[in-house]
């Protein structure tokens, strides 16, 4: 985009000086605890069921023990047998997103390989792979054989901007091996994930679901190339699809049932939403573990779980009046990234805390599913998400993701070292918007990245 | 690098890009097992960093604390752990005793054997310090000077009338590291003394099971001021900007992590290689992270900490410990049993009596009433056996459960006495009440 035609454009935009502050729902908090931080506002009761809730996200969980009972009455039993991590904490590093390895020759950790087969599931959903399930699960407790190893390799591609910056991208390639029970079989699907940041999620579940339609109705009516779509998922504890908004591909509808669904296929938790083991019929050691009484996420447990999602607060943002801030802000909203990346929700009524009810919020999301193009796509689809679908991730409080974890990536696969890089890789119906980003001034992109930074 | 059963797949591309047949995957990985109680964060810290030094090596966690590390060491773990590494000195030096650690035969330069008069290595070299944690009170300077009150130094200032209704006591009986707070008032104090001190502290306050973020949380944004911790749970709040003071009683003790290699671990070589990790500078220094907040045992990381960061290995302080972990290891059942029998089951009645005491003793009164308060003060702080009774169960107790039939069976005198003595306490209460009145 010329420097002409932005000006002008910018010239008519609204400034966005109210999406500085964030409303009621924030914490002034940037330490390295910002993302653990609970909802001002809280209940005494719904404090302590918060608290609850974050002894089980935060300490680790244990194999059932061979005598059937511990001396440690505190201790959490049910791990496994096979898992990608012993807690939800040891992934979601800080609250925050995971990363992608350096490298071919260190593990994953806060990330992992989605399987299926190349065909819908029950309710529309991915079908497992027979022998492994829906997702390679890297560790497993002493005697019984983890699923499998899978490591990322990366070959480098170069970008160009205008004023000749070169970035260098990552092109991640997934290696899958050490398979314990054959292979994983011809035509077999996957996709790396790192984890997601968990805070938010309460108010991001509070949006009412028309509202969602609605932002998807005023996109196609627009007419442009961004023309997001409501996923419609299965509602275990209802028993019928309803749109879809927490995970990658938004295959989740709510935050119990998407804990409830991490908890039993990364750390082999069952929950009266997935009552079984992750143990595939080949699987005889892992079926043969003893289990302690079930479920091992009771029903009580899953609801101070839920509660402490639903309660962690967003970081404040910093420095947003600042000039450079400002101008970027404008940027990102004459580029057309807000398209996707909407900054301004309201919540309903009636939300499971009072405190999320009718609060202004600013997450940058849309919660809908968008084609990123080839580059991005993972060519497994979820529901009605496509192989080149992806929900648009919130951005609110991106700006912290390496203070709370230093190794932290960007992107479903980690693959963006940077808020960059991450921009860079947009495509599909961020095209447009991602070639006239590239197409900036240096200054001007430092400034867009400066707002992303800020938020 | 890749055999029959390993697939190179294009993440960016989508689906399958090719099939590779080549040198076995990961032939040359190595699965090491370490066992520990330590929090996710520590974990996390350091499997990340030994992973990065050591590519060859894939670390799995099994996670278990107290007795429960060492019943699954001797038990069904045998055989299938490398490492173990945690903060329970008397699991470590009933193992050693046992003879199943394999001598750890790493240099030892730098990596003190003591802590002022404090053992926290094994001197025969089985299991060695990682790091150390002492104890203290941590409190909201703001509130308590609201209240027109001095912030507390001692022990011995949690149980002083001006700080009643301030203090969270924390369940001793229940939390990792009660047993040595208790241990670190009786040593202190002496045992009659010492349980006494506990009884009124408790007396000043409310029993909780709250600690660690749980803690803080309450002293920010309930209606105590005044909480004890292990030191880092306060450490890592105060480094992220909470305004809370932290300070260590100068009657304290260092409780060491300790890390050794199993006997039959199933890889030694890796286990060598984690235990030189953690151990060496490298590995120190993740201590000093604010998000880990710990001692170092390398007296020579201090260097590198922030400005203000607290050093034990500091002489003036170190030469005041007096702690002594064997004692500690022996009598550490029969502390906790005795704490939750005379002090956290009786809590929902002796609070009430704490409050009437303390109402009473503000007042002036006659020489009657003075001596039946004395009489209901002495009820509530006698502990319910003295160290002569206490003594043969030391050594039978030292890894009886706590609910096993042999401590219940003894328990329950214990509790039946103290029944005696709160209602002995509440009599002489109720009397003193009286003759304060008709004085």
């Amino acid at each position: 985009m010329r420097g002409w035609m932005l000006a002008a454009l910018l010239a008519v935009l609204p400034l966005p000086s109210a999406w500085a502050a964030a409303g009621d729902v924030t914490v002034a908090d940037q330490s390295s605890a910002a993302y653990r931080q609970p909802l001002p506002g809280l209940t005494a009761a719904e404090r302590d069921l918060f608290s609850q809730g974050r002894t089980l996200f935060d300490r680790p969980w244990v194999l059932a023990p061979a005598g059937g009972r511990l001396h440690d009455p505190a201790t959490l039993v049910g791990l496994g047998p096979v898992y990608n991590d012993i807690s939800c904490l040891g992934c979601h590093v800080g609250n925050g997103g995971g990363g992608a390895p350096a490298g071919p020759d260190v593990p994953m950790h806060g990330m992992l390989v989605r399987l299926s087969l190349p065909l819908p599931g029950p309710h529309g959903g991915p079908r497992p792979l027979p022998a492994y399930g829906d997702q390679l699960n890297d560790h497993a407790v002493p005697g019984v054989p983890a699923e499998g190893q899978a490591r990322l390799v990366y070959t480098l591609r170069t970008v160009v901007l205008a004023g000749g910056q070169r970035v260098a991208l990552r092109v991640p390639h997934l290696k899958v091996g050490d398979l314990h029970f054959g292979p994983l079989g011809a035509g077999a699907l996957f996709s790396p994930r790192i984890a997601q940041p968990v805070y938010g999620g309460g108010l991001l579940e509070a949006i009412p679901a028309p509202a969602l339609e609605a932002a998807a109705a005023r996109q196609r009516a627009e007419g442009g190339p961004v023309r997001g779509r409501v996923n419609q998922v299965w509602d275990i504890a209802l028993g019928r699809s309803v749109p879809g908004r927490f995970g990658w591909k938004a295959n989740q509808p709510s935050l119990a049932q998407q804990a409830a669904g991490a908890a039993n296929g990364d750390m082999g938790l069952t929950s009266p939403l997935f009552p079984d083991k992750n143990c595939r019929a080949a699987q005889t050691a892992c079926q043969g573990t003893r289990r302690g009484p079930q479920p091992d996420l009771t029903a009580a447990r899953l609801r101070a779980l839920a509660t402490y999602l639903r309660g962690l607060a967003v970081p404040a943002r910093r420095g947003a009046q600042a000039p450079a801030v400002l101008r970027g802000e404008r940027l990102f909203s004459g580029l057309g990234c807000a398209s996707c990346h909407q900054p301004t929700w309201k919540t309903g009524d009636g939300a499971a805390l009072a405190a999320l009810s009718g609060q202004t919020i600013h997450p940058y999301s849309d919660l809908l599913l968008h084609d990123m193009g080839p580059g991005l796509a993972d060519g497994r689809p979820d529901f009605q998400a496509s192989g080149r679908d992806w929900r648009t991730p919130p951005l609110w409080g991106i700006g912290l993701a390496r203070r709370i974890n230093a190794d932290a990536g960007f992107l479903h696969d980690g693959r963006a070292r940077s808020l960059l890089e991450a921009v860079l890789w947009h495509g599909g119906e961020a095209d447009t918007a991602r070639a006239a980003f590239a197409a900036l001034s240096k200054g001007d992109r430092d400034d867009v990245l400066a707002f992303l930074s800020s938020l | 690098m890749l055999n029959r059963r390993t697939v190179l797949l294009g993440a960016a591309a989508g689906g399958l890009l090719a099939g590779f047949q080549g040198r076995p995957a990961w032939a040359g990985e190595r699965r090491l097992v370490v066992l520990t109680s330590y929090p996710q964060e520590m974990i996390s810290h350091y499997v990340d960093a030994f992973q990065k030094r050591h590519p060859g090596v894939r670390v799995d966690i099994v996670w278990l604390s107290g007795h429960d590390a060492r019943d699954y060491l001797l038990g069904e773990g045998r055989g299938k752990v490398d490492v173990f590494w945690a903060p329970n000195m008397p699991v470590f030096l009933d193992l050693a005793g046992r003879g199943d650690f394999r001598p750890l035969r790493i240099d030892r330069a730098g990596l003190p054997d003591r802590l002022g008069r404090q053992e926290i290595s094994d001197p025969q070299g089985r299991f060695l310090a990682t790091e150390v944690a002492g104890y203290g009170l941590v409190f909201n300077p703001a509130r308590l000077a609201a209240a027109g009150l001095p912030e507390p130094a001692n022990w011995d200032d949690l149980a002083k009338p001006a700080y009643a209704g301030q203090v969270v006591m924390p369940d001793l009986s229940v939390l990792g590291f009660g047993p040595t707070v208790i241990e670190i008032v009786l040593q202190h104090k002496g045992w009659a003394a010492g349980w006494a001190l506990l009884a009124r502290i408790a007396g000043n306050g409310v029993l909780e099971t709250a600690h660690g973020d749980d803690l803080m949380d309450l002293l920010m944004h309930g209606d105590k001021s005044i909480g004890i911790t292990i030191d880092f749970f306060a450490d890592q709040a105060i480094a992220r900007g909470v305004p809370l003071k932290f300070v260590y009683p100068p009657a304290n003790a260092f409780e060491p992590a300790d890390i050794a290699i199993l006997k039959d671990a199933p890889n030694a070589g890796a286990a060598r290689q984690y235990v030189s990790f953690v151990l060496s500078d490298a590995g120190q220094r993740l201590l000093i992270d604010p998000d880990l907040r710990r001692l170092a045992i390398r007296p020579a990381v201090y260097g590198s900490a922030p400005p203000g960061y607290f050093n034990p290995w500091a002489s003036a302080f170190a030469g005041a410990l007096d702690f002594d972990s064997a004692v500690f290891a022996r009598r550490k059942a029969v502390d906790m049993a005795v704490f939750r029998t005379m002090i956290a089951e009786p809590a929902p009645r002796t609070g009430p009596l704490w409050a009437k005491a303390r109402a009473l003793s503000a007042r002036p009164l006659p020489a009657p009433a003075r001596a039946l308060l004395r009489t209901a003060t002495e009820a509530l702080t006698r502990p319910p056996l003295t160290e002569a009774e206490a003594a043969p169960l030391f050594e039978s107790w030292r890894w009886q459960d706590q609910d096993a039939k042999a401590v219940t069976a003894v328990t329950t005198v214990w509790a039946a006495r103290m029944d005696l003595a709160v209602k002995t306490a509440a009599q002489a209460l109720a009397q003193a009440d009286q003759a304060a009145k008709a004085g």
